[in-house]
């Protein structure tokens, strides 16, 4: 149960983290300190895309294991009925 | 009732067509022969001509003819405002010729009074069918010389753009005549091929057959329409293309004035050359894909198909270009601080938020030529836009005063 949520969870954290750097960044190129807004807009694109391709990895391996499950489920009945 | 079937009918009932015929056009004629001498030389030696066809060699042949014939004096009269014979007159001419052709087949060709009472209520119909279609013939022919009147007017006048797309077509009022004479043998086509075979199957009463004639004709005008064979498509088509390529130089030639602002060089001939083929370009692409839309849509079956999800692994090319580009900046910050890692380390704490800002005058310098320079981009966009906004409400403005003034010209002020 706990390794189906790990996932999911960290890619949220990885989002809201670069969440977080783009509002740094922007503080600071408001203040006129260039060098570490600009890598703390680039660290926050960086976790924004990791966060979202780990969480579309996530929801496709979800469908094709439910997929997986219900064929093996009509192969048994199909078994059952061909023993009965 | 035998109409038509010329081979069939004895000689002495073709004369008496003739005659009658010739009977109902003198009048006319004669209306149009006094009026001739309020026309310029070359207008009149046209109407002459004419008249001497239609004399010779139309009277017999086919009424539509002379309408077209009356039409077009008409126009010439109108064109060179000649008071008498008016517009009305001439609207009455057809409708007798119109009228006159079909009662003057009925009198010759059929024989007796029975013939000629079973066929009134065909000849009604008639009437009522024609006065509508003449109407509109007339009014499409009248309309468009009154607008053609006012554009060579402003031509005058001096609207340069207008000039250019409109005027070295509208400044001989010769070049006005031929385009609303293509513009009448469209509407006499789309006449003749179409209204003639149901007025004949009316005056037959014969509503099934006259429904299976409507049906057919349908069908193979919309076959024409695909392959677009005929003469009258290639006409209308034409014209339509020549339309959107006017329009679209209209719109194409402020941009190539604003270029010239930039590039002086491009001033002069070269500036109406390139604007002119741009526009056959554009009017070119905008053409065929309207004309290729518009089928689309009359051949679509409706079909409501949802989008099919699609299961493949997700790319990862996003976030290596992302952290491709992350590293291709910290080497740069690392040249720019001189390999001083402290420093760096520095500018990571600080990104994070954890520590306390510094201004850098150097970089600030930098941000600061990027801001004037998207500043003043900006800046000349805005003129440009507003250049442009202007000459398209200087030629909606000409727009609005033509049709102004064809609303005048209709109805009066």
């Amino acid at each position: 149960m706990v390794k189906d949520y790990v996932t999911p969870i960290v890619s949220i954290v990885l989002v809201c983290f670069s969440l977080y750097m783009f509002y740094t960044g922007i503080g600071l190129m408001m203040l006129r300190d260039v060098a570490p807004s600009l890598l703390s807009i680039l660290i926050g694109f960086v976790t924004l895309s990791g966060g979202i391709t780990l969480l579309r990895t996530w929801a496709i391996a979800r469908v094709y294991e439910g997929r997986a499950k219900h064929e093996k489920s009509e192969e048994e009945v199909g078994e059952s009925k061909e023993t009965g | 009732m035998i109409l038509g079937a010329r081979d069939r009918i004895p000689l002495k009932y073709r004369l008496a067509y003739l005659v009658l015929y010739t009977l109902l056009i003198v009048y006319p004629l004669y209306r149009i022969a006094t009026g001739i001498m309020y026309l310029p030389l070359i207008y009149s030696i046209i109407v002459i001509f004419a008249s001497l066809l239609i004399i010779l060699g139309m009277v017999y042949s086919s009424s539509e003819l002379i309408i077209l014939y009356y039409v077009l004096t008409a126009i010439v009269f109108k064109v060179c405002m000649v008071k008498e014979p008016s517009v009305e007159e001439f609207i009455i001419y057809s409708l007798v010729i119109l009228h006159g052709d079909i009662i003057s087949k009925m009198l010759v060709y059929g024989v007796g009074y029975r013939r000629i009472r079973s066929s009134l209520k065909g000849a009604l119909m008639t009437v009522s069918v024609i006065f509508t279609i003449l109407l509109l013939y007339l009014a499409v022919a009248y309309v468009t010389t009154g607008l053609f009147i006012d554009l060579s007017d402003r031509v005058v006048k001096g609207n340069i753009l207008s000039e250019i797309t409109f005027g070295k077509i509208l400044t001989t009022r010769f070049g006005n005549l031929v385009l609303l004479i293509m513009i009448i043998l469209s509407v006499l086509h789309v006449l003749s091929r179409y209204v003639s075979g149901v007025i004949s199957d009316i005056l037959s009463l014969n509503p099934v057959y006259a429904i299976y004639y409507i049906r057919s004709s349908i069908k193979s005008s919309w076959d024409l329409l695909n392959k677009g064979d005929t003469w009258h498509q290639k006409l209308l088509s034409r014209t339509m293309t020549t339309f959107i390529l006017f329009f679209t130089w209209v719109l194409v030639l402020p941009v190539y004035f604003i270029i010239a602002d930039i590039v002086p060089a491009l001033l002069g001939v070269q500036l109406y050359i390139l604007s002119f083929a741009t526009s056959i370009v554009i009017s070119a692409i905008l053409y065929t894909s309207i004309r290729r839309g518009i089928l689309r849509l009359l051949r679509q079956k409706a079909s409501l198909e949802l989008p099919r999800l699609s299961l493949e692994k997700p790319s990862s090319i996003p976030l290596l270009a992302a952290i491709a580009l992350l590293v291709a900046y910290v080497v740069s910050l690392l040249i720019y601080y001189k390999h001083d890692a402290g420093l760096l380390c520095d500018v990571f704490i600080r990104s994070l938020g954890l520590g306390k800002p510094h201004y850098d005058q150097y970089l600030n310098g930098v941000v600061e030529i990027f801001e004037r320079t998207y500043i003043n981009i900006l800046d000349s966009i805005m003129e440009y836009i507003n250049k442009y906004v202007s000459c398209l409400v200087e030629e909606f403005d000409w727009m609005t005063g033509l049709i102004k003034s064809l609303i005048e010209l209709l109805w009066g002020r």
